[in-house]
């Protein structure tokens, strides 16, 4: 018969497990360090936060303060100069340049149709109060009156004024046989007729 | 640095209906008593084991805790054996935490049959084989504990183990039997004897196998002491008769009776229940109190539980 095995050690046992896992966790010091190292880097990193967020703004503030100032010193310079035509309006000014100023190849056309077969014309100038000067050569007087009543009757242009009237001699060097002609001067006023291209310079 | 002194104290506390017994005690194994006091409580306070007036009770016993300085001292303390149900029982071979589960699975289905619900429970590994293990379930209702420790902890002391009367005693047994050089009785009924109850356990192989509380009808009992001692001593021979023909015909496997007995508690109730007792078993042994302890003075017999709850884990 084998010999019965005396146990002879201590029982232990504990019918408190339940609390006493509560009171461990209640009296362990690691929680409220835990509590306070979590507050501690939480108010750490708030202030962090705080000062970066008031160092940003007094940046931002500076930047906008200084974007301010550029824009008060370039609104005053802006007024100093007197010009307070904003860039778009400066955009579309040649198109409104060129539409203001006649074609000068419609002009030219309308005068060439009026002019006589023995007259030239010497110089056309466009002024700003928006008439046409006009020179030209013509062999005989009757010829500057034929032509400033052909521009009479023509729909293109009208107010036409005779500026100056001069005879000119062949010059000596002329070759023999040069005829002297009569220099005439105009102003009239362009009015192109419907449909005809009224911009474009020229 | 001074908290860790004051930690090295380790205090016992039992319950009893009419006091309760504390001890303090320090050394690396508990084993020098550094104060032991019974606190009497005023008659309705506890009814056979069961808590009447927990305010009461708490004042009562938070009086003595600041008159003790010991407030916040970490302490043992017993609860009702009456509450504490025994359940041996054979489960696979699993890891500690898992056979925990699996415990605590089999109390609260009703596998394992309860007088009571919400049982909190512990228990100690008996024998582990390839595959399966035994165990000895200790349960008791959650109230119970739960009652005991708030107020132990409401008088101003920070409960740290609840444990029971039977095996504070075996503790102190086994320290005091190594003291002498003596080995553990292969069988044995420990009888822990007091006025108002006694304890009666008995233990196999160095586990226990049956709990069981006695009231004595103290009420009816005689005014001399002798008289009333010899009263109780045939009261409780009467009781022995039946828990040990209990344990003989329903416990043993091997139909044996228990024949050595190992007598604690009120050493007057001791001496008389030894000159009853003599002719029912082979051998009665006093608790060897005196082995266990650094500084043993005679009036520490009657505080064998608190003692050996303030060896608990030392």
């Amino acid at each position: 018969m084998s010999e019965t095995v005396v146990n002879s050690s201590p029982l232990e046992i504990n019918l408190l497990q339940i609390d006493e896992e509560l009171e461990g966790e209640a009296h362990s010091p690691v929680k409220p360090l835990l509590v306070l190292a979590v507050l501690v880097v939480g108010v750490g990193a708030v202030g962090w936060l705080w000062n970066d967020a008031v160092t940003q703004s007094r940046r931002l503030e500076a930047e906008l303060a200084r974007v301010n100032g550029a824009i008060s010193e370039r609104e005053a310079r802006q007024v100093k100069s007197g010009s307070t035509v904003p860039v778009s309006a400066w955009t579309a000014l040649p198109d409104t340049l060129r539409k203001a100023v006649p074609k000068a190849t419609g002009v030219l056309d309308g005068l060439r149709r009026l002019m006589p077969r023995e007259a030239n014309l010497t110089s056309l100038t466009y002024t700003e109060d928006g008439s046409i000067r006009v020179a030209g050569r013509f062999a005989t007087v009757e010829q500057v009156v034929a032509f400033m009543l052909e521009a009479e009757e023509s729909p293109d242009f009208s107010e036409v004024r005779l500026t100056s009237l001069n005879n000119r001699a062949p010059a000596e060097d002329a070759e023999p046989g040069t005829l002297p002609v009569v220099e005439a001067g105009f102003e009239l006023t362009y009015t192109p007729s419907a449909g005809a291209d009224k911009g474009g310079g020229g | 640095m001074f908290g860790k002194i004051r930690n090295k104290r380790r205090c016992g506390l039992q319950f009893l209906d009419r006091q309760v017994k504390l001890v303090a005690a320090a050394g690396p194994s508990g084993s020098r008593i550094v104060l032991f006091r019974a606190i009497p409580l005023a008659e309705g306070t506890i009814k056979e084991g069961k808590i009447l007036d927990e305010e009461g009770l708490i004042h009562q016993l938070s009086d003595h805790v600041r008159q003790l300085s010991l407030a916040g001292a970490e302490v043992s303390l017993t609860i009702p054996t009456s509450s504490v149900i025994l359940r041996k029982a054979t489960f696979p071979r699993v890891r500690e935490k898992e056979l925990r589960n699996l415990i605590d699975v089999e109390l609260h289905s009703g596998e394992t049959q309860l007088p009571f619900r919400n049982p909190v429970f512990d228990f100690v590994t008996v024998r582990q084989g390839k595959e399966d293990q035994e165990v000895i379930i200790f349960a008791s209702p959650m109230e119970v504990v739960e009652q005991y420790v708030r107020v132990v902890r409401n008088a101003g002391l920070q409960p740290v183990a609840v444990d029971t009367a039977p095996l504070a005693l075996f503790r102190l047994l086994i320290r005091g039997l190594r003291a002498y050089g003596q080995t553990l009785p292969e069988r044995f009924l420990l009888l822990d004897a007091e006025n108002e109850r006694a304890d009666i356990s008995i233990f196999v192989g160095g586990y226990p196998v049956f709990f069981r509380t006695v009231q004595m009808q103290s009420a009816f009992l005689p005014d001399e002491d002798e008289d009333r001692n010899a009263v109780y001593a045939r009261q409780l021979s009467i009781e022995l008769g039946r828990v040990m023909n209990y344990y003989r015909y329903n416990v043993a496997s091997d139909q044996e009776d228990v024949r050595q007995l190992i007598l604690v508690g009120d050493p007057s109730l001791c001496e008389t229940l030894r000159q009853n007792m003599e002719e029912e078993f082979e051998r009665i042994l006093q608790m060897p109190v005196d082995g266990a302890l650094t500084n043993f003075e005679p009036s520490h017999k009657s505080f064998a539980v608190p003692i050996g709850l303030a060896m608990k884990g030392a």
